[in-house]
């Protein structure tokens, strides 16, 4: 079992934000406590048995009373998970789409590196039925981000990142929802964090694809964060 | 006449709600004046034409409409604003509620 991993596992804490992930959070949440880590699912005011699967899957729930979006539900599981002494933090999405054999990876890669955050790169991985549509917008995501916040990355929009307990600490996503990944690398230029990336794999399924990010939703992201910089 | 009147009283009513339940004192001195100024171009609607004059405009129409559509962004931002805090606020409170009354899986009580 011992992979040469050097942190200890039980102060990883990762962090699922859900929404009517009924019918895949077991596997997920399975899938992760087997790596030996802890592990919190934020349920994201789900219409669906998403928080009864994720108790009786094992992990620990935390439950918005209303739908406030992935990034206020990932907000909130960083903080329960930094209330029970998380020396490091990883964001993971509940869809099934990320592997969760790479948490410990990227996490040791995140401690052996002295980085404060580590961004998972499907472009450096392996992205799996990825249409070409996806890409290019993906890829038009790592130019403005470069453009508006100087960070370069060669995969702008993965849910799969680790970070550091202090890192964590400071991190305070305001964006409730989509736009968060972008905030995410807004703040790693404003606190000047080292940052490293990592490959991991991404599947898109069927259910996956289904479930989540419209394409037309990079618009939406864009309008957010306009609209949030001037109600400062 | 009739129009002038209405909207006299329209502009008279939310100067009024204005001034009674929102905001400090400067906001509530700026809206009457607002409410006064406004009035007198109701009233004086031939004097908005000498304005736009003075600009280089041909018609107090013409000159009024672009400084409401201004006013309106202005508003409208205002508004955002506002909801923004809101929505702040909500989910402080949705996500100290749900830390509160979080929960371990079964396996991990005691027996």
């Amino acid at each position: 079992m011992d992979s040469g991993i050097q942190v200890s596992r039980e102060t990883v804490w990762v962090v699922i934000a859900a929404w009517n992930e009924g019918s895949v959070i077991a596997d997920v949440v399975r899938g992760v406590l087997a790596q030996g880590v802890q592990l919190v699912v934020v349920d994201d005011g789900s219409r669906d048995e998403t928080a009864s699967v994720v108790l009786e899957a094992g992990a620990c729930l935390v439950k918005h009373p209303i739908n406030l979006g992935q990034g206020a539900a990932l907000q909130t599981g960083i903080e329960f998970a930094l209330s029970r002494g998380a020396s490091f933090v990883v964001t993971f999405d509940a869809d099934g789409q990320h592997d969760p054999t790479e948490i410990l990876p990227m996490v040791d890669f995140l401690h052996q590196e002295g980085a404060d955050i580590c961004l998972g790169s499907r472009f450096l991985g392996t992205a799996k039925n990825i249409s070409r549509l996806r890409v290019l917008t993906l890829k038009a995501a790592i130019c403005f981000t470069w453009l508006t916040s100087g960070v370069t990355l060669t995969d702008a929009h993965n849910g799969f990142r680790a970070m550091t307990r202090s890192c964590a600490q400071r991190l305070c996503i305001k964006q409730n929802r989509m736009a968060h990944a972008s905030e995410v690398i807004s703040r790693i230029a404003e606190e000047r964090w080292s940052y490293r990336e990592f490959p991991v794999t991404i599947v898109y399924s069927d259910y996956s694809v289904h479930k989540g990010q419209r394409l037309s939703g990079s618009l939406k992201i864009l309008f957010e964060l306009v609209l949030r910089k001037i109600s400062k | 006449m009739i129009v002038q009147a209405t909207l006299s009283v329209v502009l008279a009513a939310t100067a009024l709600y204005y001034a009674t339940y929102r905001g400090v004192r400067r906001h509530r001195l700026f809206v009457l004046s607002g409410f006064v100024i406004a009035t007198y171009f109701i009233w004086n609607p031939e004097h908005t034409t000498l304005i736009a004059h003075y600009f280089g405009i041909g018609r107090g129409l013409d000159f009024i409409l672009p400084v409401f559509c201004v006013a309106l962004l202005f508003m409208v931002v205002g508004l955002y604003r506002k909801v923004v805090a809101l929505q702040d606020d909500l989910t402080l409170l949705s996500r100290h509620l749900a830390l509160r009354d979080s929960s371990e899986p079964p396996s991990s009580q005691g027996g």
